[in-house]
Formats: structure tokens, C-alpha cells, sequence
């Protein structure tokens, strides 16, 4: 199961884009990054068993990144920072089947917002 | 649950101490402060987590919260919350570390965080166990070698 959405919004003018990438087969391993021109997620499983990598490199500036990383519904992770964010989830906190889904904000000096997620099946 | 040694773990503010003085330890001098506290709130925003508190520990490093995993084991806990320090460090600086260097500044290598094959949280240097986690400064000093 794979579902990733990156959208962007002006906080003023309302959603300007959305852009859906992946087919709901997808899994986390080896790797997978959607990108538009707003940027580009990864999430990479080396293979089974194995934990997931995760970063958010955008190609345009932001200000402020909000993340949350959840894994079967249960955030694992949680990043408010002012520089574009990576992590990863041990293989000790996540299982063969197992969701992992990321959530985040990013925020311009102008106070926009865009908005990105990312969802795959741990192999 | 049970430690890296396969103990059960018995005192969870005790566990929670001996892995924050191991962690602040190895991250004195590195810039960021680490905390670990129970928090019931984190792991189901806004719903009610129904699991013991040991599964809801959480490690606090500025405005970043993430899940401990002391429900793993001591020392699986206090690598997971190494390996955060470390990858904290890695994103504020820009840079690798803990990178290690000789006496003439020529650089070593990138340590690691490894809880196994050993089953206690550790710092690898080339694929080998160094030191566990809590004595990197003063192995380094008895090898001659600096962390920067």
C-alpha cells in the first residue's frame, strides 16, 4: 500500500497544486521518492526487517518544517525545525507489514504552507 | 520486556536515568540537550494511548519528541536515543558525527550506533565495536584520539 500526496497551498489564496505519485502496491524497500516542483520525499528500506530512512528535500524555501511520523497510527516521531528534515525508524520499532505514513508543513517567511505525506508498507 | 542482556526491566525512572547519562555523555560538547520523560499524550494525538508507560516514553531534544523504545530493552533504548542524538547533531551542523580524529588532526573516520551483534548500545568505528555508548570521550582520550 503506497499513497503519497504532496500539496501546495498558499495560505492566502488557497490550495495552488496537488499532485498525487505512487500506485497503492508501493512498498517502503528497496526505496521510494515521489517529487514534484515543490520537491521530493524518500523513504528508503534497505529490505525486510529492515528500518525505514525518511528526508523531505524541497526545491523551493521554507522557513519552518512540522513533521510527524507515524508507524500503524502510533506516532513515532515528531520535528519542528528550520531546516528540511530526515530520520529514520529503527527495524527494532517497526515490523514486515507494518505502515509507515509521514505527515508535514512547510512553512516561507510569508507564511505559506505546504503540505506533504507519504504513506508505503514496510516489506 | 527485557534489557539488550535479556534482564527484565524493573525500574523505569531508573532506566530512563542510566540511559541519559550515558547519552548526554557522549553528547557533551555537541550543542543539543536531551531529555527523556513519559509522556501519554504523544503516540495517539489527540486519543488515548491504552499501552503501559514504558511503551510511552519519549526522548525531548529542543522541539523534536520521538519514541524512545525502552518496551525494546535498555540498551536498545539508549542506541535508538543515541543513534536521534547523532542524526540531531549530523542535521544542526551540516556535517558528520562524531567524527574522530588522530593527534594531528587527520581524520579517522565516522563512528556509528549499533546496539547489535554485542546487545548493548555501542559506538562502531569501521564496522568494529569501539566502545558502548556513555564512554566515548574517555576511550578516545586513552586512544589519542579527539571527537570533533
Amino acid at each position: 500500500m503506497l499513497l503519497a500526496v504532496l500539496v501546495s497551498c498558499a495560505a492566502a489564496a488557497g490550495c495552488a497544486s496537488t499532485v498525487r505519485i505512487g500506485s497503492p502496491e508501493h512498498s517502503c524497500s528497496p526505496g521510494f521518492t515521489p517529487s514534484n516542483e515543490q520537491g521530493r520525499i524518500t523513504a528508503q528500506q534497505r529490505g525486510p526487517g529492515g528500518g525505514v530512512q525518511w528526508g523531505i528535500y524541497p526545491n523551493v524555501p521554507a522557513v519552518r518544517y512540522v513533521v510527524d511520523v507515524f508507524v500503524n497510527n502510533r506516532r513515532f516521531d515528531h520535528k519542528d525545525q528550520d531546516y528540511p528534515p530526515h530520520g529514520s525508524v529503527p527495524a527494532s520499532a517497526i515490523s514486515s507489514g507494518d505502515v509507515f505514513r509521514l505527515e508535514g508543513q512547510a512553512f516561507n517567511a510569508r507564511g505559506d504552507v505546504g503540505i506533504f505525506f507519504i504513506t508505503c508498507k514496510a516489506a | 520486556m527485557t534489557t539488550g542482556l535479556h534482564q527484565p526491566l524493573r525500574d523505569l525512572n531508573a532506566a530512563l536515568q542510566a540511559v541519559l547519562d550515558r547519552v548526554r555523555a557522549d553528547a557533551d560538547g555537541s550543542g543539543l540537550e536531551v531529555e527523556l520523560r513519559v509522556d501519554p499524550d504523544f503516540a495517539v494525538p489527540g486519543g488515548v494511548d491504552d499501552r503501559s508507560p514504558i511503551h510511552q516514553v519519549v526522548g525531548v531534544i529542543g522541539e523534536h519528541v520521538f519514541a524512545a523504545g525502552f518496551e525494546h530493552g535498555l540498551e536498545a533504548a539508549c542506541a535508538a536515543v543515541m543513534s536521534v542524538v547523532q542524526d540531531d547533531v549530523v542535521g544542526m551542523r551540516g556535517r558528520p558525527w562524531p567524527e574522530i580524529a588522530d593527534d594531528d588532526a587527520s581524520a579517522l573516520g565516522v563512528l556509528d550506533v549499533a546496539c547489535e551483534p554485542l546487545g548493548i548500545a555501542h559506538w562502531s568505528h569501521l564496522g568494529r565495536p569501539l566502545c558502548a555508548v556513555g564512554h566515548l570521550s574517555a576511550t578516545c582520550r586513552a586512544l589519542g584520539w579527539r571527537v570533533r
